[in-house]
């Protein structure tokens, strides 16, 4: 079993301690939320989302082996959950054409844009990828894990969690006028 | 990129941050999950803690039993925790003499003073030593205008016998 931080607090939860699964719920609820949120980009629908993942986690905790850290396994619960909500949520609305914003939504860089235009813009711009896509980026982004970590959580290769997050970034890129963004360096 | 990076944790951060999700987290773990009694709320060291709430209820309870005087007992009957050879408490308060009586028979509510006949005579009666190898007695007296009732209380020890 790997060194993890939550190991106490998720062996005492194992055991009914409600407080614990309480504290590791504190603890854990912004990143939950976060990652939901970045999946979903929707408010209401990430809230429905991240309090379910918990409560999710607190039936199925007795799943919880230890072969990871409790954070990635959470990570891991939240994403597929954000997915499956995106999912189902499709199968009731048109789906979105992502080419045609890609071809439609070019900006002029030389226009010089405020911030909330940028906020708007990445917001559209995040709209318009799939949820596989956002689920990368907000956990490259937001979560500030590694490629491998990546890979681990979402249990995909690393050079899948690499092309993905090349081409989030450059449709982000391309929405928000920013031409030619530098790759960056594998960690 | 970094302008990417940082526009990203911007729109995450203040969504986080905003009031209408702190809330709305705040109420789901209110709601779902227990805290540590240190962080149970404001009030946590009160006298209106749920801690606090039981002795109080109790101490009014007593108040109001003291009020009343139901603890109210005669001077000249001691409790006597010690435990002593059994003693015959004695023939007078025999009381199953008077459960085997008569269904039929007009009983009156108290035994009364019929000297000579052996029926007890509970009115004139006075206990000068009462113990039980049971535990600790208590024997109280309360007088009415026509009858005295004398009432003993056996208090089994809980080791010996898990009462």
């Amino acid at each position: 079993m790997r060194d993890d931080p939550d190991l106490s607090l998720v062996l005492k939860a194992q055991g009914g301690d409600q407080v614990a699964y309480g504290e590791l719920c504190r603890k854990y609820y912004n990143m939950v939320y976060a990652v939901s949120y970045g999946v979903l980009n929707r408010r209401e629908e990430s809230q429905d989302v991240a309090q379910d993942v918990l409560i999710k986690v607190q039936r199925d905790l007795h799943k919880f082996k230890g072969d990871s850290k409790f954070k990635t396994w959470l990570y891991r619960v939240t994403v597929n959950a954000s997915i499956d909500s995106v999912r189902r949520r499709k199968e009731a609305e048109p789906l979105e054409n992502v080419g045609e914003f890609l071809s439609s939504k070019t900006i002029d860089p030389r226009r010089a844009a405020s911030q909330s235009e940028l906020k708007e813009r990445m917001q559209e711009a995040l709209k318009k990828l799939s949820e596989d896509h956002r689920a990368v980026l907000v956990l490259r982004e937001w979560e500030e894990l590694s490629y491998e970590e990546i890979a681990e959580t979402l249990q995909l290769e690393h050079g899948t969690v690499m092309s993905r997050l090349h081409y989030a970034r450059k449709a982000l890129a391309k929405a928000l006028g920013l031409e030619n963004p530098q790759a960056e360096t594998a960690i | 990129m970094d302008k990417i990076k940082n526009l990203y944790q911007n729109l995450i951060r203040e969504e986080i941050e905003s009031p209408e999700v702190q809330n709305a987290k705040e109420a789901f773990l209110r709601t779902h999950f227990k805290t540590a009694p240190a962080a149970a709320g404001p009030w946590k060291k009160t006298v209106f803690a749920p801690s606090f709430r039981l002795a109080l209820v109790g101490c009014v309870a007593l108040a109001v039993l003291v009020k009343i005087g139901a603890f109210e007992t005669t001077p000249e009957l001691p409790v006597t925790p010690t435990q002593q050879p059994s003693l015959e408490i004695s023939k007078e308060i025999n009381v199953s003499e008077q459960v085997q009586a008569p269904l039929a028979a007009i009983q009156p509510a108290v035994p009364e003073k019929t000297a000579g006949t052996g029926a007890t005579n509970f009115n004139n009666l006075k206990i000068k030593k009462l113990t039980s190898e049971m535990g600790a007695t208590m024997a109280y007296q309360k007088h009415f205008p026509d009858v005295q009732i004398t009432v003993i209380w056996v208090l089994p020890e809980v080791q010996k016998y898990g009462a």
